[in-house]
């Protein structure tokens, strides 16, 4: 999602009607984009990811002009005959390798029509472009080129002009390392021998994509009324519809549209391609996804609304649309014209009977059992630090780390619940004891059978604290726990270091080891800094449920 | 009031201390006459008052004992009854004079100044310093010094009541090093009102009163002869505390019975997922910002994914489905198999949706469950919270039967209105933001997202186009509107909060 702001007047001069806020506001959210706030002069809104051509005037415009019926149906686009030439070198193939290029002429450039370019340009980077890692644009006034102009890479210390917002020429490198663009966005040509170029006949860099343009033949200033664009980057179909975008919102400010020769060694592009996609679809098929009985006529007057047209079963689709990917994405755009507020909720005659999961029922039961105790239960995150797993509770088992740690506290999948429970004691300092505490949650270790190569398991931890606590508490609590289930068990000596050696147990069902219990051993609590005698019960809940059901 | 009722209210406490309160006493006098601790006096006293018997009078006052230095000189002597009386008749030299009184460096040039001041020594120069002492000095040695009487009285003493030349003298000993120290205490004293006068020459004690019921009594019938003392029926009693489940866990419980109520089968599924299934099957593509190192927990190691699923997953990527585009661009293994935790429950849809195979349809499923974004712990973000999610996979489905169900599911949730507003997600068309009336805030507030599952996402997974309804919510925004609570508040496991926070009562 994006949000931009956009000029009133702009907006209405393109609509054709003066908007008041509720017309404005209405209409905003019937087309799915969010009205964030208006005053007299600007309009805030955020516009859905899948409209990239919503990131300007012109485009939120179109849809609203339609929308209200000012304008009806498609709107048609053409590009004039090429006098224009891009050579794209061999060079560039393995480092940026298309180009989509167009000129439009017969534009105004003001202050304001260069703010609404330039902010419907970054927006384009930041999103459809993802922060030029797909694509980029330029923009450059026409007067100041000489045709033909060549698309080629070269070695960064041989590219030398003067970028935008600055004052001297510098090499690539420099750029680089010293100019605000290249440091944001030098990242992307990291790594390369060469770097991609736009470059004149009059041997003049036009820019160097993704980063920056010349500051000489790259800069857009009031009075300019013709331009050369071009959008860079891997992917020619995203170019290709990247450039519609931009050139269709030109045209719609009045621009006359000229196509490009865009030569890639002996095969040629024209671009931009400004025609029509035709999607068929099926009418049964929309009214059966919306639940409506749509006819025909309806279904062409709705797509007419939304800017597109309608030809024996076929969707006429303007070129500046980037999120029809298929038949069911008309769907929507009829449910958009027909307005929510026109579709009302149908009971569903699908009667079903529901199935609990066996194992979640058994844990809740569990807590239960536990409730009835008296313990209470507190709620644990499944991410913890390295060192409350490892080092402050004495802990030996594997941890499975995070690879974007962006909070140290918050970087590994927890291997145990004691530091979750001696982390609760922690902060409860203060609170009245006897403190009884009980967590269900998963634990996490290495299971090379799994498919993401990690096991989870349902652990049960119990953590009692008090005056005299002691390995009765725990005992007690597991004993009532496995007594109520009808499971037998038996304990035997554990070695586990957070626990007290001589004072902590393993308890097995048959031969298979589920629960660990003992007393906090008192190098741990200090590390903890606990000074409240604790013990705690860690029981593998997966294994308890096997149990009860091998019963 | 009625005297023998009010007799009759009297804890043993209450008889055992009142008899020793003539008219005044104070609390330390109490303890001594009723042999109680001072808890039980203060708390016999404390009820006394609420029964309108007694009045408590607090004092604050200045004290005095003696320190260290204070309590040695009292055995020792004062250094300048030492020091004089090592001065004999004949002077020393001041070397000598010191190791023979046995005085520290400190205390000979207190001794020297304060005497001096008194004219009672002289002070001449020869090979060392040599002291002697005047007539006056003679006199102050065989009398009594003032600050020795005063050590030698009964601490601790008032201050207010000293008279007034010991007041003058406690001024100059205070300058003195740890000789004597002045603190603030509170004293408590109690007085009889009128009730409390008639109530003691009434008398408390008739050895008839029942305080507990004991087993003894019951088997003898003993208590027919005798009054059960009453009881402050309002008077506060110690809190209690009780296990509970967590009030999330309340609030999920309550959540899972809507769904089962409405013939929904529960999912579940690991929290650690291939980006193939969290991701990839539900037609985000590959480039798409959820995937970037700030959106996603990524987890190390490596995802074994399905060969034959994953090949349908990348035709409809990069082709499309019936006759659609894709999204174009080339789909690769090694980005689905990355590890991640789960963004969102979508992703037990797409597991289960893949297993019905030649399962019978319609089918519904919803699964409760923990999800993961990289996001600060702020007001307004956790990085690791709880979504329900919910899926109807029916050939006949159409989006008025997912307003329904969602209509159904808030209206138990105790919101009457929902709107859905057109939105976007990769997987579903059309895409919904899920907004309710807020009954008390009276603005819409949007909790989650809706839609029609996209046939790139249904087709590769279930091998034909079923429209399939889905949602999902995160539970925390309802779960801290009903407990009135902030975000940060609800994982902070405050035992406090968890053992008083209201009861799920919806």
């Amino acid at each position: 999602m994006s949000t931009i702001t956009l000029s009133r007047a702009a907006l209405e001069r393109l609509v054709g009607k003066r908007l008041t806020d509720e017309v404005l506001e209405d209409v905003l959210v019937r087309l799915g984009i969010s009205p964030e706030g208006f005053d007299d002069d600007k309009v805030t809104v955020e516009t859905l990811a899948n409209r990239p051509d919503y990131l300007s005037e012109t485009g939120i415009a179109r849809s609203i002009a339609c929308m209200l019926g000012v304008r009806k149906g498609l709107r048609s686009y053409e590009a004039r005959k090429p006098q224009f030439k891009v050579v794209v070198q061999k060079s560039v193939g393995k480092v940026r390798p298309k180009t989509a290029c167009a000129v439009v002429t017969g534009i105004t450039f003001t202050d304001e029509k260069i703010k609404e370019v330039v902010q419907m340009q970054e927006k384009l980077h930041q999103t459809y472009c993802r922060n030029r890692r797909k694509a980029a644009i330029g923009v450059y006034p026409l007067e100041k080129i000489a045709w033909p102009v060549s698309y080629e890479a070269r070695v960064p210390s041989e590219i030398r002009f003067t970028p935008l917002e600055s004052s001297r020429e510098m090499t690539a490198t420099q750029i680089l390392s010293t100019h605000p663009a290249g440091q944001d966005y030098g990242n992307l040509l990291q790594g390369l021998d060469k770097f991609p170029i736009f470059i004149d006949a009059n041997n003049n860099v036009l820019s160097m994509p993704p980063i920056i343009n010349s500051e000489m033949t790259g800069r857009v200033t009031p009075g300019t009324t013709d331009v050369f664009i071009e959008c860079s980057g891997f992917d020619q179909g995203v170019l290709d519809k990247l450039l519609n975008i931009i050139v269709c919102s030109l045209a719609d400010e009045g621009g006359t549209i000229h196509s490009v020769d865009v030569e890639y060694g002996a095969s040629k592009r024209i671009t931009p391609d400004l025609k029509n996609a035709s999607v068929p679809f099926s009418i049964d098929d929309v009214n059966r996804r919306l639940g409506l009985s749509l006819k025909e006529t309806e279904v062409k007057q709705a797509l007419a609304k939304v800017g597109i047209g309608y030809s024996a079963r076929k969707a006429i689709v303007p070129p500046y649309r980037v999120d029809i990917l298929h038949a069911v994405d008309i769907a929507e755009e009829i449910m958009l014209a027909v307005g929510m507020d026109n579709i009302q909720p149908l009971p569903s005659p699908v009667s079903l009977v529901a199935v609990a999961d066996r194992c979640q029922e058994f844990k809740s039961r569990v807590a239960s059992l536990l409730v009835g105790l008296g313990l209470l239960e507190i709620s644990t995150y499944h991410l913890d630090s390295l060192e409350n797993q490892t080092s402050r509770t004495n802990l030996k088992k594997p941890v499975i780390q995070l690879i974007n740690k962006t909070n140290k506290e918050y970087s590994v999948l927890r291997a145990s619940m004691v530091p979750s429970l001696l982390n609760v004691l922690r902060a409860n300092k203060h609170r009245d004891y006897p403190q009884k505490i009980f967590c269900v949650g998963t634990v996490f270790g290495k299971d090379p059978k799994a498919d993401t190569g990690i096991s989870e398991t349902s652990s049960l931890g119990i953590a009692i604290s008090h005056m005299r606590a002691d390995y009765t508490d725990a005992r007690q609590h597991v004993e009532y726990l496995l007594r109520l289930l009808g499971i037998g068990f038996t304990l035997s000596e554990a070695e586990d270091a957070w626990a007290i050696e001589g004072r902590v147990a393993v308890l097995s069902v048959g031969k298979r080891p589920i629960a660990t219990l003992g007393e906090v051993h008192p190098q741990v609590m200090q590390n903890w800094g606990l000074d409240m005698p604790t013990v705690v019960v860690e029981l593998d809940l997966d294994a308890l449920f096997d149990a009860v059901n091998e019963r | 009031m009625d005297i023998q009722k009010l007799v009759d209210t009297l804890h043993p406490l209450e008889r055992t201390v009142l008899p020793f309160i003539k008219a005044h006493a104070s609390v330390d006098d109490l303890m001594k006459a009723s042999k109680l601790k001072e808890v039980e006096v203060m708390r016999a006293l404390q009820w006394l008052q609420n029964k309108g018997v007694v009045t408590l009078d607090v004092h604050e006052s200045d004290i005095v004992r003696l320190d260290v230095n204070g309590q040695r000189y009292l055995k020792q002597g004062l250094p300048e009854r030492r020091f004089l009386a090592a001065l004999a008749d004949k002077p020393l030299p001041l070397p000598r004079l010191i190791s023979k009184a046995d005085l520290s460096k400190e205390e000979a040039n207190i001794c020297i100044g304060l005497l001096r001041q008194k004219g009672a020594i002289i002070l001449s120069k020869e090979k060392d310093l040599v002291v002697s002492l005047t007539p006056q000095g003679a006199k102050l040695r065989d009398a009594a010094l003032p600050e020795e009487d005063f050590l030698k009285t009964e601490f601790p003493r008032q201050v207010d009541a000293l008279p007034e030349p010991e007041k003058r003298l406690l001024q100059q000993m205070r300058s003195r090093k740890q000789l004597v120290v002045v603190e603030k205490i509170k004293s408590r004293s109690v007085r009889l009102t009128p009730l409390g006068q008639t109530l003691v020459e009434r008398g408390v004690g008739d050895g008839k009163v029942i305080d507990a019921l004991t087993p003894d009594m019951l088997r003898s019938g003993d208590w027919k002869q005798k009054r059960f003392r009453r009881y402050d029926l309002t008077a506060h009693v110690p809190r209690i505390n009780g296990g509970r489940r967590h009030f999330v866990e309340e609030g999920i419980s309550y959540i899972r019975r809507i769904w089962m109520d409405m013939g929904f089968t529960e999912m579940t599924g690991t929290l650690v997922q291939p980006a193939f299934w969290n991701l990839d099957v539900l037609f985000v593509p590959q480039d798409h910002p959820a995937r970037d190192m700030q959106d996603t927990f990524f987890v190390e190691g490596k995802a074994t994914i399905p060969a034959d699923v994953a090949k349908r997953v990348k035709a409809a990527h990069e082709k499309g489905v019936g006759g659609g585009s894709g999204w174009g661009g080339e789909w690769t293994d090694d980005i689905a198999k990355q590890l991640v935790l789960r963004t969102h429950n979508t992703v037990l849809s797409a597991r289960t949706i893949a297993a019905l195979k030649d399962a019978p349809l319609p089918a519904k499923f919803f699964a409760v469950g923990r999800v993961f974004r990289n996001e600060a712990l702020d007001w307004k973000h956790l990085f690791e919270f709880h979504q329900f999610e919910g899926i109807v996979v029916d050939p006949d489905a159409n989006l008025r039967h997912l307003m329904f169900y969602l209509k159904e599911f808030y209206s138990k949730m105790g919101y009457s209105e929902v709107r859905l507003a057109p939105s976007f997600f990769p997987y579903t068309e059309p895409s919904f933001e899920v907004s309710v009336f807020h009954p008390v805030r009276k603005e819409w507030v949007e909790l989650g997202g809706a839609g029609i599952l996209r046939p790139e996402v249904v087709v590769p997974l279930l091998g034909k186009d079923v429209p399939v309804l889905a949602w999902g919510q995160g539970l925390e925004r309802v779960i801290t509107d009903y407990y009135k609570m902030n975000l940060p508040d609800m994982y902070s496991n405050d035992i406090e909060q968890l053992r008083t926070i209201k009861a799920w009562l919806r």
